[in-house]
């Protein structure tokens, strides 16, 4: 093996020299564009992608053919930080809420699929059984409903106490401002967690739906034994729509991860946990904006508006609103 | 996704079908992250009720201050920076998906939305254990009880380091890679004179290779090596059995030649799909 020297270099020397001017270039604009998280000029981002490349196609000659892993080391994490920086989504802010609240969260409320049914069972059985055993021993009531929610509407209020109950409002104020504020934060928590929880198979969430229904039955009950049906409605239907929607909706994307945990079906757990769990994140996130609606409802509307028939026309112009709503995402499911 | 290699690292596959090796961020990076991530959550809050707290009539606006601060801080940082958040950026991690095509909306809406259960849950089961345990009967509660802490100590547990909220998501969270290319030892040797044969070169195998580029590289830095490279030249001489001029003479020039005789050597071999992992390999040898 004799010869002029350059014959004793090995093949991965030359391999380098050729390109290594190629990488420091892509290695100068993803520095560059790291210290401006990830904006970069004109001229970068036509360059980016084609030195992108190179270096990729580099690494893969690399792995195959160099016996030089510091070489292979510098060109995966300079590949690696290119793909971070190019993989990187350019959204647009104009357009996306619009495009989240009529396509996408529509479309994966849709894709629950049965598991809504399963929420509106639950929270249907819960409802009727407490109507059933309050209705046949009023001893059930307190079984089912917290003490602090009571404020002196049990069955054995009288019917002026539930009446006073449904109409008083303090009119217009700042006070219903917060209040309203409070509604929407602490229910769109509850919903958060109805969601995140049914990392727990799904039991949290047909837990939550049960214990809720229970107390929705009880005070149907007692308001309906007292012939006060129709005004509890008219109190309760204004904001009970989009929150009680909202809810079911969030517990069925709990179930949904219940579901995907125990029963992945085809796909590895992993894969069904994933889909599971964005899916139900869309229809989380979009009943957020359902539970800020219903606060808004709860909290200033309910106040203000103390007449039957208003109440029955807003629980109508909000359950229209939601029709179309859903009218208008048909054919979009996934 | 394709396993990693080793313990702590992750190949994700690029959309041009390229396998990349990512380091996972380990928990104290991720807890440096967090931490510092929280302190900014509790700053706003605070500045934001001083601000607006004083007045009575603007109570909504702070608790509303409060609910944006807690669940939409890391959602909005992450979408914005493309899955830093400061935390992250000062502890040099950031989120990427596992599927290694760009972070989307839904993604990132799943692992955070975990993460109050993650973190708020068990902190109140920690600091007000009634409140939880007094909720409802036994059978219920302490099942779910020892779920809560199961859930919140998954990055411990998991493969992937993952919580709760990546496994949703199906993100992982890894270190920024950064890399600098040091020079090349092969590219530094002359013609000093020492010349190799084939059969000198026929010993050692990869990894050897690598352990002498290491320390080839490092010489510049550490001047006391020097002498130890004299008894490294003599053994590699006395082992590959060279007989050509003493290399005790020069031994940095002797080691860089036979380092770029070696590896020229074996990469040749690798041309015609033999390769040579260590001195022990003795698949596909040649006489």
């Amino acid at each position: 093996m004799t010869g002029r020297p350059w014959e004793t270099k090995p093949w991965s020397l030359g391999f380098r020299r050729e390109r290594e001017a190629l990488w420091r270039q892509l290695a100068r604009i993803v520095a560059r564009a790291e210290k401006r998280r990830g904006r970069l000029d004109a001229g970068e981002a036509v360059r980016l992608p084609s030195l992108y490349r190179v270096v990729l196609s580099s690494l893969s000659v690399a792995r195959a053919a160099a016996m030089d892993r510091a070489l292979r080391e510098y060109l995966e994490s300079l590949a690696a930080r290119a793909w971070l920086l190019l993989y990187c989504p350019r959204r647009r802010a104009r357009g996306a809420f619009r495009e989240f609240l009529l396509e996408k969260f529509p479309a994966a409320a849709k894709g629950l699929g049965f598991r809504f049914g399963l929420a509106v069972f639950f929270f249907l059985a819960g409802t009727a059984l407490a109507w059933i055993l309050t209705s046949t021993s009023p001893e059930w009531f307190y079984a089912f409903v917290d003490p602090s929610l009571v404020k002196g509407r049990d069955p054995w209020a009288s019917r002026e106490i539930l009446e006073k109950f449904l109409y008083e409002g303090g009119g217009l104020n700042h006070a219903l401002a917060t209040f309203a504020g409070f509604l929407f934060t602490h229910n769109a928590q509850v919903g958060i967690l109805a969601f995140s929880a049914g990392i727990a198979a799904g039991v949290p969430a047909a837990y939550l739906l049960f214990t809720n229904g229970l107390v929705m039955g009880s005070f149907l009950s007692v308001y309906s034994s007292k012939g006060l049906l129709l005004p509890f409605l008219g109190w309760i239907l204004p904001h009970g729509i989009p929150e009680i929607l909202a809810m079911l909706l969030c517990a069925a994307a709990g179930l949904e991860i219940g579901r995907a945990l125990l029963f992945p079906g085809r796909r590895t757990r992993r894969d069904s946990l994933v889909s599971a769990g964005r899916r139900g994140a869309v229809v989380a996130a979009g009943s957020i904006l359902l539970f800020a609606w219903a606060g808004l409802m709860e909290g200033i509307f309910r106040q203000v508006v103390t007449g039957d028939l208003f109440r029955f026309l807003a629980a109508g112009v909000n359950a229209g609103i939601l029709a179309l709503w859903a009218y208008n995402a048909r054919g979009k499911a996934e | 996704m394709t396993a990693g290699e080793e313990r702590g690292t992750v190949g994700l596959v690029t959309p041009e079908g390229v396998p990349l090796e990512f380091h996972l961020a380990d928990p104290g990076e991720r807890l440096h992250a967090f931490i510092v991530d929280s302190g900014l959550i509790v700053l706003g809050c605070v500045v934001s009720l001083l601000l607006i707290g004083a007045r009575a009539d603007l109570g909504v606006l702070s608790m509303l201050a409060v609910f944006f601060f807690r669940q939409c801080y890391f959602f909005t940082f992450e979408l914005v920076w493309n899955g830093s958040t400061p935390g992250k950026r000062s502890a040099g991690i950031r989120v990427v998906s596992r599927y290694g095509g760009p972070l989307t909306v839904e993604a990132l809406l799943a692992r955070n939305l975990m993460r109050d259960l993650e973190i708020f849950v068990p902190l109140v089961v920690i600091l007000h254990p009634g409140l939880f345990l007094g909720g409802g009967s036994p059978w219920l509660v302490y099942p779910a009880f020892a779920w809560v802490f199961l859930v919140a100590g998954l990055p411990l547990f998991t493969r992937d380091r993952v919580r709760a909220g990546d496994i949703l998501g199906g993100t992982l969270v890894v270190r920024v890679p950064e890399g600098v290319l040091p020079e090349d030892p092969a590219a530094s040797s002359g013609d000093s004179g020492f010349q190799f044969e084939r059969r000198h070169l026929e010993i050692y195998g990869e990894k050897e290779l690598e352990v002498l580029a290491g320390i080839l590289r490092s010489l510049k830095e550490k001047e006391h090596l020097r002498r130890d490279l004299t008894l490294l030249a003599g053994t590699i001489a006395r082992k590959i059995g060279y007989d050509g001029r003493e290399p005790t003479s020069n031994p940095s020039a002797f080691l860089e030649a036979f380092y770029s005789a070696q590896r020229k050597h074996l990469e040749e071999r690798l041309l015609f799909g033999r390769r040579k992992a260590s001195k022990e390999d003795k698949e596909g040898e040649t006489s």
